[in-house]
């Protein structure tokens, strides 16, 4: 196209302009995340495909049409279990039996989102009850229970955040002391080491950057269950590049959990380390920043999911999450990639508003216990921002219902009940 | 991006009386529309918009006036996360083209070539048609910056699109 000569604009045209450019432009905003890119036809297709773009070249065409045809495979799979399950919604999960483990998660106390406490239900959400008795204005978060079945640790969010254990009947909550003092300013996602004897958490380290906001420090550490011996997990030398979290141990001893590039959207990855802080590895590529990531690793000593890491994946160019495991054992990007799975949906080609988040492993590393945030892109009458909690098998199939309520529910972990571990 | 919310806090209001499902349900899609058009980014301005609900609900019991605080928030949010990613948005190549109406399309992409301040200040006087007043009241910027910040934008407009 030539480019004509340019006239002058007077304020009357750039008003007129202006409106009907946003009249236009805003509600074209819904429905795709904006590509920098001119070209759309490369914008979605090859998202899955190319996990680690900046780091390895393109995917040959043979490749291309081998994980096209997968992920058509997976979608239609995803779509008949959806079918299948639409009306099967309050159902009994298999596997052990419901009353063998626990499932706790958070549930806020109203649609105002003025609270939230733990709940803890059997695996397919009967004999629900409250763990925690917060009131308004504080969040009992992100809760993983000990090896053992009766402990529940959590980090409760109050304007900074501390970190509490209960026991699995509700008794005794008491907040862990960690010394959490100047410059150290709140303590966040705890894990049991699987002893059961320590916990892990992310401990944020200020000041913070009064332009960024970031931290000096945001990195995991570990400490005994009564807040003694407090040592520092993560490798040195990362503060204020990376900030590490949300950390779970695999049964032989490794650490799987998220670490955030302190960069322009703080997008995010999986990763494993030895509990030493050495032999670092990234499993998954960087993702878009979220602040319910989680990966978790198959607590299985054999079987398939033996070093299987499950985690919510958000390429970058969406706005929704799946549900993805990779081995632990992986050794390269593209060994990583190659052995990508997703449970949920394809995240290249998902249109709906559908998001699944917050994926944890049965104690027997047999199914799943995720979160499923629908999001209309439409919001009707009735609508209510709502999540759900559901399981399924290790490979996505066999979706269950654990809790619906008009309140939102999220994170949720699975355990083992006490004297059943 | 919480962190800033606490910034954005009216002090010493009374308790609100609104369904929070009701509030987001109305707003959320205007909201993201705002977000979107300041941070240019989609993915981003879902988060800021949730986390200005966050932030709405963890001062529930002082904010009155609920949607003027989530389009605060969201305004706010955006300007200091686009701020806190100066150096990229210096870098941003603005939209692309996505109606393939020259018109349209090229006045968009000098919206999206505005400083993220003048960007929020067009967004609210052209989208949700907000008068100097109303976006000062919103934003709870000084009137005298509104004015400032709107002539800049559109003299700026006015030599990008002419």
């Amino acid at each position: 196209m030539t480019a004509g000569p340019r006239r002058i604009v007077d304020d009357g045209e750039l008003d007129r302009r202006l409106r009907l450019t946003f009249r236009t432009i805003m509600p074209m905003l819904d429905t795709e995340p904006p590509s920098n890119s001119t070209d759309q036809a490369d914008a979605t297709p090859l998202v899955m495909l190319d996990l680690f773009a900046r780091r390895r070249p393109k995917p040959s065409r043979f490749t291309v049409v081998a994980m096209a045809a997968a992920a058509v495979i997976v979608a239609g799979t995803v779509a008949l279990f959806a079918l299948n399950n639409r009306d099967n919604r309050v159902t009994t999960a298999s596997g052990p039996a419901p009353g063998d483990t626990r499932i706790v998660y958070t549930r806020f106390i109203d649609t105002r989102f003025s609270g939230a406490r733990l709940v803890i239900a059997d695996s397919d959400g009967h004999n629900a009850k409250e763990l925690t008795n917060t009131s308004s204005g504080s969040v009992d978060r992100v809760a993983r229970i000990s090896p053992d079945g009766k402990l529940i640790v959590f980090y409760r969010d109050h304007g900074t955040a501390t970190i509490h254990v209960v026991g699995s009947d509700g008794e005794d909550e008491h907040q862990v002391d960690l010394g959490c003092v100047d410059p150290c300013i709140e303590d966040k996602f705890p894990s049991f080491t699987p002893d059961g004897q320590h916990i892990v958490f992310q401990r944020i380290i200020g000041p913070r950057d009064p332009d960024t906001g970031d931290p000096v420090s945001a990195v995991l550490w570990e400490a005994d269950l009564d807040g003694s011996n407090i040592r520092r997990l993560s490798e040195p030398g990362i503060d204020g590049t990376y900030s590490d979290k949300d950390a779970s141990f695999a049964p032989d001893g490794y650490v799987v959990f998220i670490r955030t590039r302190e960069v322009d959207n703080h997008p995010r990855a999986v990763f494993r380390m030895n509990p030493d802080g050495t032999d670092v590895r990234q499993l998954s590529p960087w993702q878009a920043g979220s602040l319910n990531a989680t990966a978790r690793v198959s607590p299985a000593q054999s079987g398939p999911t033996r070093d299987l890491v499950v985690f919510d994946y958000q390429p970058l160019a969406k706005t929704v999450s799946v549900i993805a495991t990779v081995p632990a054992t992986c050794r390269s990007d593209a060994e990583c990639t190659a052995a990508t799975k997703f449970l949920t949906s394809d995240p290249s080609t998902a249109t709906t508003q559908t998001s699944f988040n917050n994926p944890a492993w049965s104690p027997d590393g047999r199914r799943i216990v995720f979160l499923v945030d629908d999001q209309p892109v439409t919001p009707t009458s009735d609508f209510d921002l709502k999540g759900a909690i559901w399981t399924m098998n290790w490979d996505g199939k066999d979706r269950k219902v654990v809790a619906d309520t008009p309140v939102m529910e999220q994170e949720p972990t699975w355990g083992p009940a006490p004297g059943r571990s | 991006v919480e962190q800033f919310v606490a910034a954005d806090q009216p002090d010493g209001l009374p308790a609100p009386s609104v369904n929070f499902g009701v509030l987001y349900q109305a707003n959320r899609v205007q909201l993201t529309r705002l977000a979107t058009a300041i941070t240019l980014d989609r993915s981003l301005a879902e988060e800021i918009v949730h986390d200005a609900f966050v932030g709405l609900c963890r001062r529930s019991d002082t904010v009155t006036n609920a949607e003027g605080y989530l389009r605060r928030s969201v305004v706010n949010l955006s300007v200091k996360v686009l701020r806190r990613r100066r150096v990229a948005a210096k870098h941003l190549p603005g939209l692309a083209p996505v109606t393939n109406i020259p018109e349209i399309d090229e006045t968009w992409q000098a919206v999206a070539r505005l400083p993220v301040r003048q960007r929020a200040v067009i967004t609210l006087r052209y989208w949700e048609d907000l008068s100097e007043a109303d976006i000062a009241a919103a934003l709870a910027w000084p009137a005298g910056t509104v004015k400032s910040t709107l002539h800049r934008a559109l003299k700026r407009l006015k030599e990008d699109v002419s």
